[in-house]
């Protein structure tokens, strides 16, 4: 190239290079859209969290307690010595780079400090500094640095654009899982006061009230009540919802936006629909109103006293066994931690179908099974009549949200729900579901709307295998059995395939479920008409899918 | 040789360098995964890059038309928009294709082409760079619609219920809701 010809970025006068500086020395740009905002300081208060008060990521000042330091690395040595996870994820990363390209936030932003090896070695810089010998001899040489008011901030803003989704720790040859980082990270900031408010006031308004929204017993009960008044318009069916019933076989905990939010209530409707129709002898608690911990994101010591409802609620009403409904994160803090956390419940049976008489085993212990368990085990054994041609406007395909894949291997169970209920039913591509699947990008308390643009970023890899098969098949439906994903995907889809919608499977239930005795469904859960006349559906037998 | 020929027979060559300038905007790790990395779902900033300017690319030599320009100049923006990028810089890498024609036609093409044809090219280019600017605004418009969408989503039954947007949406003959 001769010399007196200018580059491309030269030519157009736009300083396109970025200057190459070690990660370490590049500082955080707390960029609108991009963060969150910090927590309320009345609700950190409510909950009993150290060094409450007003401040906001954007604050030059972040009026850290004067011995900040001290806390931290107190606080990370008390974790070190109490997780022995924390300190191997701390010493065996070998920096192979397996984990780097996987992780959403780095695919969809193209920031390095969203590797998951960059993100952990934003903690692991600073523990080599003050927690190892070579590090502290050697320093920078070492990998090791100081840790600074800068760091910190580097670490709020990191540590809160991971969702703990742990995809990168599928790819990990020493199974480092940087979500586990993350959580020491956050719990660490929490020691100083450094918390985010889409996490701090629901877990103050569950810990009040039991549901996140903060909604009192009576609101609960209407809100149930007017979910059974709209079931008898739309099917005509007279659905009973126990609330609080003392003795009932089974308690039923579902995220709380089920039965305030929209997808999610036309779920609600489904799992109604399903339990009047199967006469299932079951209640719902004002209490433990909320399936969704928001404590998992916080602190283990949230997490628990938030849990820890649930069984409360079981005794209390004296079930055998619990329910769950379409959540996520409930069933992360179930498999790994509530058992230990609050358990053992030895006064709950093991979970039984009392419509199949199927024991669940695996539940043994924490006597709490997942409703896709549930309601594939009725359709297995032959105990539904569905009509799939009742979601024939839909082309569905299905997100497998990271909880209940990753965290529970719960693969197969939703898949058979969704074939028995739909005709129109196409997977992702293999490298964007099951254990790979993609995060919603909004998980982990990230669901905010201050930081949308951060959230459109993480959840591209997502929106993109939807588009394609929006593009292939003409998917118009995303289902999944999340709360947080039903309440981020929406605005995900309106960015990026403005043509899908987003709906959970036991809509896709309710929908397809012919009650005994019903007349013709003039109209989905929903309300959108059916064509005139509905494929024969008077006649059940040749439509109905008898799985 | 006309510049059509030129940009037609060169197009794999004016693409790479076109996209490695494009690269220049990301650090030096994300670059080299953003062109290495070949699966579209495992790399869709990349996949979506290189497959949209071809199309745009090819809007220039006359072989695409308008209605399949324009998303591909979406698709990218889409990406720029919510990235870490000033809005200038976010459209800027249209304008930069301009520089990339000159450079590499004064480097490897012996025989000139018409002026009036550089001219004509720039003012296609102009066009597309203007197209991006709308899809830049719109989709900052785009942005504010789905924050108000969503914080009414996340209550929309207790508003049901309590017949808020209900009142409005009557009286105004406007859906709010996607059922009432
Ligand atoms: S894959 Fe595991 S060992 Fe390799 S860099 Fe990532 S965390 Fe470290
Ligand atoms: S847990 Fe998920 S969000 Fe966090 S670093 Fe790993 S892949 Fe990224």
């Amino acid at each position: 190239m001769a010399d007196d010809k200018k580059k491309p970025e030269e030519l157009a006068n736009i300083s396109y290079r970025l200057p190459e500086k070690s990660w370490m020395d590049t500082p955080v740009d707390f960029r609108k859209g991009t963060y969150n905002y910090g927590a309320v300081a009345e609700k950190a208060k409510y909950l009993g969290l150290p060094h409450a008060r007003k401040w906001q990521p954007m604050d030059a000042d972040w009026q850290l307690p004067e011995n900040w330091k001290e806390i931290i690395l107190e606080g990370m040595r008390e974790r070190l010595d109490k997780f022995r996870s924390f300190r191997i994820f701390m010493d065996i990363c070998v920096r192979c780079g397996a984990c780097a390209d996987k992780c959403h936030y780095f695919i969809g932003s193209g920031d390095p400090k969203n590797m998951p090896v960059l993100r952990a070695e934003l903690l692991r810089s600073v523990y080599r500094k003050d927690f190892t010998a070579a590090g502290k001899i050697m320093g920078k040489i070492a990998g090791a640095r100081e840790l600074t008011v800068d760091v910190l901030k580097e670490w709020f803003y990191y540590f809160f654009q991971c969702t703990e989704c742990r995809r990168c720790s599928v790819f990990c040859p020493y199974g480092i899982d940087t979500a586990e980082i993350t959580m020491m990270a956050r719990e660490l900031l929490n020691l100083v006061g450094l918390n985010i408010d889409w996490i701090v006031t629901p877990a103050a308004n569950c810990f009040r009230t039991g549901n996140h929204l903060g909604i009192q017993p009576h609101g609960f009960k209407d809100s149930i009540e007017f979910a059974v008044d709209e079931l008898a318009e739309l099917t005509g069916a007279k659905v009973e919802a126990p609330i609080n019933k003392k003795g009932a076989e089974i308690l039923f905990v579902a995220p709380s936006a089920d039965y305030f939010a929209s997808p999610h209530y036309y779920t609600l409707l489904g799992y109604l629909l399903l339990f009047h129709e199967i006469g299932l002898d079951y209640t719902w608690s004002s209490f433990a109103s909320e399936g969704g911990n928001f404590g998992l994101f916080h602190s283990n010591q949230v997490m628990k006293r938030l849990n820890a409802k649930i069984y409360m609620e079981a005794k209390r009403l004296g079930v055998k066994w619990v329910l769950g409904g379409e959540c996520g994160h409930m069933w992360r803090v179930l498999h790994q931690y509530m058992d230990t956390m609050n358990g053992p419940a030895d006064f709950l049976e093991v979970p039984k179908s009392p419509i199949t008489g199927t024991v669940f085993e695996h539940a043994k212990s924490t006597k709490m099974i997942h409703i896709m368990e549930f309601t594939s085990d009725l359709i297995k054994n032959n105990k539904l009549k569905l009509d799939p041609s009742r979601n024939d406007h839909w082309n569905v395909t299905f997100h497998d949200s990271c909880n209940p894949a990753r965290a529970m291997g719960l693969l197969e169970e939703p898949r058979y729900v969704i074939k028995a209920c739909c005709n129109n039913f196409h997977e992702m591509p293999e490298n964007t579901i099951r254990e790979q699947t993609f995060c919603c990008g909004s998980g982990s308390g990230l669901g905010t709307d201050e930081n949308l643009e951060m959230r459109l970023r993480g959840g591209f890899p997502r929106a993109n295998a939807v588009k394609y098969n929006h593009d292939v098949y003409g998917t118009n439906l995303l289902l999944c059995i999340c709360a947080i994903d039903k309440a981020t995907l929406p605005p995900l889809m309106e960015y990026w395939v403005p043509e899908v919608d987003v709906g959970g499977i036991h809509e896709m239930v309710g929908n397809a479920l012919v009650l005994k005795g019903e007349t013709r469904r003039a109209t989905d859960l929903r309300g959108t008409p059916y064509p005139e006349p509905e494929p024969a559906q008077s006649e059940g037998k040749e439509v109905a899918k008898d799985v | 040789m006309s510049l059509t020929s030129i940009l037609k027979e060169k197009k794999s060559d004016i693409l790479r360098i076109w996209f490695d300038a494009v690269l220049l905007s990301y650090p030096q790790d994300t670059a080299n995964f953003l062109i290495k990395e070949k699966d579209r779902f495992a790399n869709p900033v990349g996949f979506t890059y290189q497959h949209n300017m071809e199309i745009i690319f090819d809007s220039l030599v006359g072989t695409t038309d308008r209605d399949t320009v324009l998303p591909a100049i979406d698709n990218i923006v889409k990406i720029r928009n919510v990235q870490n990028f000033a809005p200038s810089q976010a459209v800027a890498i249209f304008f930069l294709l301009k520089q990339v024609i000159r450079q590499y036609t004064n480097e490897h093409i012996a025989n000139g082409y018409r002026d009036d044809e550089l001219l004509a090219l720039d003012a296609k280019i102009d066009n597309l760079a203007l197209a991006a600017f709308d899809c830049y605004s719109s989709l900052r418009e785009l942005m504010g619609d789905i924050r108000i969408r969503e914080a009414q989503r996340r209550i929309q039954k207790l508003m049901d219920r309590t017949n808020i947007f209900n009142d409005i949406s009557d009286q105004e003959g406007d859906a709010t809701n996607e059922r009432t």
